[in-house]
């Protein structure tokens, strides 16, 4: 029994123990890894996949997916740069940003909750249709020219700890407390974890799947936002890809892609991993072409002891 | 108030076909009152509109309580008082016990949910319930019967007076439905009502107090179980003897077409089987859910790895890697999931008949469609598919039909050994009547046939010989002359100690 | 069905966005409804076939084109091949049978694209390639280039880094997407360059970014942290601005990127970059149409091979750009 139970600990936190090894392994190869100022880096450079992880865990929880989250971010992103231009306060592209993004993930759980769609034919059809809208508004380049305090919102830090991690910080407080302490959390789970077995038990199965699409898509309008100011113009083609980042992070972290499982710390663990791979091996000046390698490698073990973990019930 | 729930005069009609025609149901406080009838007679149809997942037709009302009963969700019902345990169980295997038992009715606190309460109330319950599991416990970890006392639990904590309870025992061992029938005792002596469903006589007998009797979405009649006795009942099911349920054709008993010989699996699920079947003759495979019956057939076919065995086809010993080389031996198989592992549902019939024996649809190589119409024409006529054309889609298609395109597609590749897993599941009783008469008369050409079911009935009226497994392991063999009920209750459950 | 019919009206939807958005502008008559007949006699149909148009300099490329062809008199049609070689080759077949007079293009694969160029060719389509060109292109039935030289254009960045670091130190280069042909160009101009200056090094294995403005930045600031650098050599400038925001403001570090973009620009204005190459896509863009229409009023060309100078632009002559 005891035995068991270590394994089991062992299994449910393994990608920590793989997350620990590599930082040790990265901090022998090159001792500039753990200093102060890399550390600030790898917190930057988490915070967007970071906060674009947390909506998509939503959705993946539910028994859902999304892969339009990353075009999502381009719209955006383009949409804050257009409003960034001017005087208007800075709330102004923030708010309208991240209401774009709530439309967009309205649209995709409507699809999926209501159109009864697969996740996956619905979210890729928008994200074909939100990135030609970022072309479209955009007119196919660059925004430049947004304000100095706009700029500022990615570039400053408060006491060491740069301001787009602070976002990051305040995603994380509130969606782990909404998934563990609320009503509403608990049944995202019973969702996920059976659909059928949650709508018999009297939950509104549509109006939950629905609202983990919007939250990701809020989250990607927040992403876009930050984004816009982090590299300082709006890009139509920004954020390619990114819902594979998010992805990956969240099943790196112990999140099923079946649903009904994952758990908050697992996403952090799971987005700081990817982002310490890349971090790691840039600042060792290993190839990008090995730095993909090890990043698929990872993805299927991490998939494998996902899989394997669970026993499967007869 | 002598009846806690009353239904009068329901209907249900779905596009293009009446469900329920004016039925009723009356259950009193503290009984058991057994809902039988075949699979479509509208069992589940009227427990469905009880829980408020389907709406009734206008006309006929339901009352509970002494009061009018009105629900459109499964919640409102348990907020009455009604429960259901579904057939299908619907466990949230990744959840804990007591996030399960809250499902739904979450108990809050300044709106968040109180985990603490919920454990300590579900800890009372389970204790109750004399059941030893944690409430962190997830669902994952435990056994079938455990989730269903969960199950139960969770319909014992909303103070449901009328618990439905659908098919209970189908995934249970002997000891569990004990324990089952001791907590259904207890809940009784409480006043609760129990609409049990089953098709298994034996239960019905030793634990219901009143039947209702439905067939094919019309209500039959009621009584006490104590004034009836299982011919009696069998006749309100399905409205004949039972000699014409089962229509069993002679047929020559020859020389052993196919022998398999000690079969065990990679996987350990089948543990060392041997059978053998003559040409001529129906081979039944009994025993309960999960006793190795379809993971033996699909290890003899190739589906999965096997550990040690060996399969002769005609007395030629084939070496089986993937399902086409047993296919070539004259072998085939129908699955048990027609829609996952038989059919193509938005195929046409044409297309799925055609579907394995499509190298003689051939010509000059290429696929005719002429060819494969004039075919799937021959075998809409021989097995009586009920369809407008061979161009209709299959999914729109009753299950009996859809069950038929699956055994003519493999017919048309004219084997000489048909394996068929649960052929009659969920179709009507005369598509199930065709079945049993087509099987007829395939021994009849000579041909061997090895049906798996779990309605003890159907293999004792269609069988030749019924084998029986349980837990892997094949607990021994019938001969027609000494078919009983009893003896293969036993042999299904032999092994437990 | 139902449900059919929703994701049939759901993919519609998007699929006329998506076409919306990178279908371009289209001056004249537009593809698939024309038959070229009833064009006025004196006016050609031409079609432009670009990479894809989804970023600043692509942008100026069609908008360079379009003015040519307003000012020529030419019935212009513009296309994206989103990248896709696969779509530009069925894009050419078509054009060839709407009749069309010309067709330009920016080929997505050197090697891929000859095949359906020769066979245009060969049906009396007048082809020509800008920006890049074809593999072996004169043999494979492509009239003329009008293009820059992307290893003259790589040649000149890296000359202008190797003097503002006056022939030593550490760099390191940000790439384009492995294997892009544009990108591999630019490689070979920085190597033709570098073997001049034994003392400036490459001290990181050059970066892929994909192109991309964040993942340079992110590459940049974890370079940073761990080396000292000099120089940044970047090949384009969405890269370079990622290079620059990382470095930030007058860093003292040589950022350069190619291209010339808005983007590009506003970086070099404030500091944050040292300079770009521009190249100038609308000029090659305007002299590949020009050259068409000579080609198809039976005038021969001075040169097949039409290359349009690069220039480096800083803080010194970006205003004239802008």
């Amino acid at each position: 029994m005891k035995q068991k139970n270590i394994k089991g600990l062992i299994s449910e936190y393994f990608i920590f123990l793989i997350f620990i090894a590599l930082v040790v392994v990265l901090t022998c190869l090159k001792p500039s890894f753990i200093a102060p100022t890399n550390l600030v880096n790898i917190l930057k450079q988490a915070s967007i996949n970071g906060i674009l992880a947390f909506g998509m865990m939503f959705v993946i929880i539910a028994g859902g997916f999304d892969m339009s989250v990353g075009s999502t971010v381009a719209f955006t992103g383009i949409l804050a740069a257009l409003l960034g231009k001017g005087d208007l306060p800075l709330i102004v592209p923030l708010v309208v940003a991240m209401l774009a993004g709530l439309a967009v993930g309205m649209v995709n759980g409507i699809g999926v909750a209501i159109g009864d769609l697969p996740p996956f034919i619905m979210t890729l059809g928008s994200m074909t249709a939100v990135r030609g809208l970022a072309l479209l508004t955009s007119n196919g380049k660059p925004i430049t020219g947004i304000s100095k305090e706009y700029k500022a919102v990615a570039a400053s830090s408060i006491a060491g700890i740069p301001m787009l991690s602070v976002f990051l910080v305040i995603v994380i407080i509130i969606c782990a407390f909404v998934l563990s302490k609320t009503v509403y959390g608990r049944r995202v789970y019973a969702c996920g974890g059976n659909l059928q077995a949650a709508r018999v038990s009297g939950i509104n199965t549509t109006a939950i799947r629905i609202s983990t699409f919007a939250i990701a898509g809020l989250l990607a309008g927040l992403c876009g936002f930050l984004m816009t100011s982090r590299v300082t113009i709006g890009q139509p083609t920004a954020a390619e890809s990114y819902e594979m980042d998010a992805i990956t992070a969240c099943v790196v972290g112990g999140v099923s892609m079946t649903g009904g499982v994952g758990k908050p710390w697992g996403v952090v663990i799971g987005c700081l991993l990817i982002t310490v791979i890349a971090n790691g091996l840039d600042i060792m000046g290993v190839s990008s072409h090995w730095q993909k390698i090890v990043k698929g490698v990872i993805i299927v073990v991490a998939v494998l002891i996902d899989v394997k973990g669970k026993t499967k019930k007869n | 108030m002598e009846y806690v729930l009353e239904m009068k005069d329901i209907s249900k009609t779905f596009p293009g076909v009446k469900a329920l025609d004016h039925v009723q149901l009356q259950v009193k406080p503290g009984e058991v009152h057994a809902l039988m009838g075949e699979n479509g007679a509208g069992k589940s149809t009227l427990m469905k509109i009880l829980m408020g997942i389907y709406t009734k037709d206008n006309g006929g009302e339901i009352i509970f309580n002494g009061q009018p009963y009105h629900v459109s969700n499964p919640k409102e019902a348990m907020d009455h008082g009604v429960a259901m345990i579904h057939q299908e169980l619907n466990p949230i295997l990744d959840m804990s016990v007591y996030e399960n038992i809250f499902v739904g009715r979450e108990i809050r606190k300044n709106g968040l949910v109180d985990a603490k309460a919920e454990i300590a109330e579900a800890e009372k319950l389970i204790k109750e319930c004399g059941l030893h599991v944690s409430p962190k416990e997830k669902l994952r970890n435990l056994t079938v019967a455990q989730c269903q006392l969960i199950e139960i639990i969770k319909a014992i904590s909303i103070n449901a007076k009328v618990i439905v309870m659908d098919e209970p025992t189908a995934a249970i061992t002997d000891r569990e439905v004990e324990l089952l029938f001791e907590h259904i005792r207890s809940l009784t002596a409480k006043g609760v009502a129990i609409i049990y469903i089953s098709h298994r006589m034996d239960e019905i007998f030793s634990i219901c107090d009143r039947v209702s009797v439905y067939r094919d979405g019309q209500y039959i009649g009621s009584g006490d179980t104590k004034d009836l006795d299982e011919a009696q009942l069998i006749k309100m099911m399905v409205g004949r003897e039972i000699t014409d349920v089962f229509p069993k054709l002679e047929a020559k008993i020859g020389d052993v077409i196919f022998e398999a010989k000690n079969i065990v699996r990679a996987d350990n699920k089948v543990k060392g089987v041997s059978l053998s079947v003559r040409r001529g003759e129906i081979l039944g495979i009994g025993g309960l859910v999960g006793a190795g019956r379809s993971e033996l057939v699909e290890g003899i076919f190739g589906m999965h790895e096997l550990a040690s065995g060996e399969i002769f086809v005609k007395g030629k010993q084939v070496k089986v890697h993937s399902p086409k080389d047993i296919i070539k031996e004259g072998v085939a198989l129908i699955t048990e999931d027609r829609k996952v592992t038989g059919l193509n549902l938005s195929g046409s019939v044409n297309d799925n008949i055609a579907m394995v024996a499509i190298k003689k649809l051939l010509s000059h190589g290429l696929y005719n469609k002429n060819k494969a119409r004039a075919a799937s024409m021959e075998y809409i006529k021989k097995l009586n598919i009920k369809t407008p054309s061979g161009d209709q889609i299959t999914g729109n298609l009753s299950g009996g039909n859809q069950q038929k395109i699956v055994i003519a597609k493999w017919l048309l590749n004219d084997p000489d050994v048909i394996i068929l897993d649960e052929p009659t599941r969920g179709i009507d009783v005369g598509a199930k009547r065709d079945i049993y008469l087509l099987l007829g008369k395939l021994v009849q050409q000579g041909k061997a046939v090895i049906m798996i079911s779990s309605e003890i009935p159907e293999l004792m009226g269609v069988c030749d010989r019924i084998m029986v497994m349980c837990e892997g392991n094949l607990s021994g063999e019938v001969q027609r002359d000494a078919f009983s009920q009893e003896r293969i209750m036993t042999l299904a459950s032999a092994i437990e100690v | 069905m139902t449900k059919k019919r929703f994701l049939a009206m759901l993919l519609t939807g998007a699929m006329t966005l998506s076409l919306a958005a990178c279908g371009g502008t289209s001056t004249g008559s537009d593809a698939g409804t024309d038959s070229g007949a009833d064009s006025g006699s004196d006016s050609y149909k031409i079609a432009l076939i670009q990479q894809h148009q989804t970023n600043a300099f692509q942008i100026a490329v069609s908008e360079a084109a379009e003015a040519k062809a307003d000012e020529l008199g030419v019935d212009l049609t513009i296309l994206s091949a989103d990248q896709d070689a696969a779509t530009q080759i069925s894009q050419i077949e078509q054009c060839v049978s709407e009749g069309y007079d010309a067709i330009l293009f920016e080929p997505v694969d050197p090697d891929g694209l000859a095949d359906a160029a020769k066979s245009a060719a060969d049906s009396g389509v007048v082809m020509i390639n800008i920006i890049s060109a074809c593999t072996d292109w004169q043999n494979n039935g492509i009239s003329a280039v009008s293009y820059g030289n992307n290893v003259k254009a790589g040649e000149t960045e890296m000359e202008q880094v190797a003097k503002l670091l006056n022939g030593k130190g550490n760099i390191a280069i940000l790439t384009g997407p492995s294997g892009d042909a544009g990108g591999l160009q630019r490689m070979e101009g920085y190597e033709n360059i570098l073997k001049n200056y034994p003392e400036i090094k490459q001290v990181v294995a050059p970066a892929d970014c994909q192109w991309d403005t964040a993942s340079a930045q992110s590459t940049v600031e974890s370079w940073l942290s761990a080396y000292d650098l000099d120089a940044i050599v970047c090949e384009n400038d969405g890269m370079a601005v990622g290079a620059g925001n990382a470095a930030g403001a007058n860093s003292g570090i040589v950022i350069a990127g190619v291209d010339g973009t808005p983007d590009g620009f506003e970086a070099i204005q404030d500091g944050r970059i040292s300079g770009t190459v521009s190249q100038n896509g609308g000029a090659m863009a305007a002299n590949g149409i020009e050259a068409a229409v000579k080609l198809l009023k039976g005038e021969t060309l001075d040169t097949t091979e039409i290359v349009t100078d690069n220039t480096w632009i800083d803080s010194s002559n970006v205003k004239d750009y802008e």
